[in-house]
């Protein structure tokens, strides 16, 4: 615990300090594409943990009905393959996980010459469609409220992610104090239509608040977007976990972002 | 019948020049450049350009992701507005700094809306 405040400061100094471009790949982003858009994506996960091994393929559709406003709804497939020598092995399972909603309301934006800063009020309201297994961001079968906000700064050059949320849950393992940046850097010229490759450096914290448990976790991710497709890959690691549910041994994200 | 033709004709004609439209304006086309502001990321460029090709006669539509400048043709006969290219960029999402259109007519019309870039707020 006494670890937690330096980590934020550090990360939130390294924040200010540090840029990034394009859209991150674990962690969220307040740049919106204009009204009346629709992005279709997916972010498979694959967790490796000291209970198993879990995957979620989520079908994530987000909708712009202002440049102001988005809607989101993802939809993921989860798979659970639990180790045999847990004291009490859950029931594998392979179906429907926890349905989630997404809002996001961009309310400042100050633009300039190939650069703009913008910040974003979010929440994420998850659904206890999937199994009451306890595996956050995975399968929880319990209802989840999620506030925060998002803030960036992108520019051609430089850029960065910036998220800070609270998780509200009727299951106090899951109510957690969240933070996330990523940045990255641009390996080719910036050039329209697109052809980027992207190399991606995030971080998320994860304070759980009721159990006194933190995590902070690491992500490597490589991007490549050619005109309106968005491929995309990272690995995800801890580098702290204290008093966590689960120990996190890895996560490998593979995704695809379409833009109709 | 052909007095009245003819002399429909000749009125068309004395009044074409006044309007401003020549005698072959099809296939005329008014340039439009403009200053958009916001476009931090070559991605998001894709928003700014299904917008105005929801303006479905909009022709060569180039986005230089490192200016900021949109260029595009519109016919010259459908008379787009700077105010109606202002509000495009703002449904998608950035700031029109500054809009120039070379008429087909010749004339040029200049429209300065955002002075952002002057204050230059994220100096480096």
């Amino acid at each position: 615990m006494k670890n937690i405040l330096p980590v934020f400061v550090t990360l939130n100094l390294i924040a200010i300090n540090t840029l990034a471009q394009g859209p991150p790949i674990t962690a969220d982003k307040p740049i919106m594409l204009g009204a009346k858009r629709v992005v279709i994506k997916s972010l498979t996960e694959i967790r490796s943990t000291n209970h198993g091994t879990f995957i979620k393929a989520p079908l994530i559709v987000h909708y712009l009905p202002t440049p102001n406003l988005l809607f989101a709804a993802h939809i993921p497939y989860v798979n659970t393959v639990f180790n045999e020598n847990l004291l009490e092995t859950p029931k594998n399972f392979s179906g429907l996980g926890d349905v989630e909603l997404l809002g996001k309301y961009q309310f400042y934006r100050k633009d300039a010459t190939g650069k703009t800063f913008r910040m974003v009020a979010k929440t994420l309201q998850t659904l206890p469609t999937g199994k009451a297994y306890n595996l956050d961001g995975i399968l929880t079968g319990t209802y989840q409220g999620y506030v925060g906000v998002v803030a960036g700064y992108e520019s051609i050059k430089y850029g960065i992610s910036n998220e800070l949320g609270i998780n509200m849950s009727g299951n106090s393992s899951l109510r957690e104090f969240k933070h996330k940046i990523g940045f990255g850097l641009p390996l080719l010229k910036p050039s329209y239509p697109v052809k980027q490759v992207n190399l991606y450096f995030e971080y998320k914290n994860s304070w759980f608040y009721n159990t006194n448990g933190y995590r902070l976790l690491y992500a490597q991710g490589l991007q490549y977007a050619i005109k309106r497709l968005i491929l995309e890959a990272a690995i995800q690691f801890p580098l702290i976990q204290e008093n966590t549910i689960q120990n996190f041994k890895r996560s490998m994200f593979i995704g695809t972002r379409y833009i109709f | 019948m052909k007095i009245i033709i003819t002399i429909t004709t000749i009125l068309g004609m004395m009044y074409m020049p006044i309007l401003g439209i020549s005698q072959n304006t099809e296939g005329l086309v008014d340039s439009f450049t403009v200053k958009v502001e916001g476009l931090g990321c070559p991605y998001c460029a894709y928003g700014l350009e299904k917008k105005f090709l929801e303006l479905k006669d909009v022709q060569n539509q180039h986005i230089n992701i490192e200016t900021g400048i949109l260029t595009f043709t519109y016919p010259f006969l459908l008379g787009l507005t700077t105010d109606q290219v202002e509000a495009q960029v703002k449904k998608s999402g950035y700031t029109a700094a500054w809009i120039r259109v070379i008429r087909a007519s010749g004339k040029v019309e200049e429209d300065t809306l955002n002075t952002t870039s002057k204050i230059n707020f994220f100096r480096r």
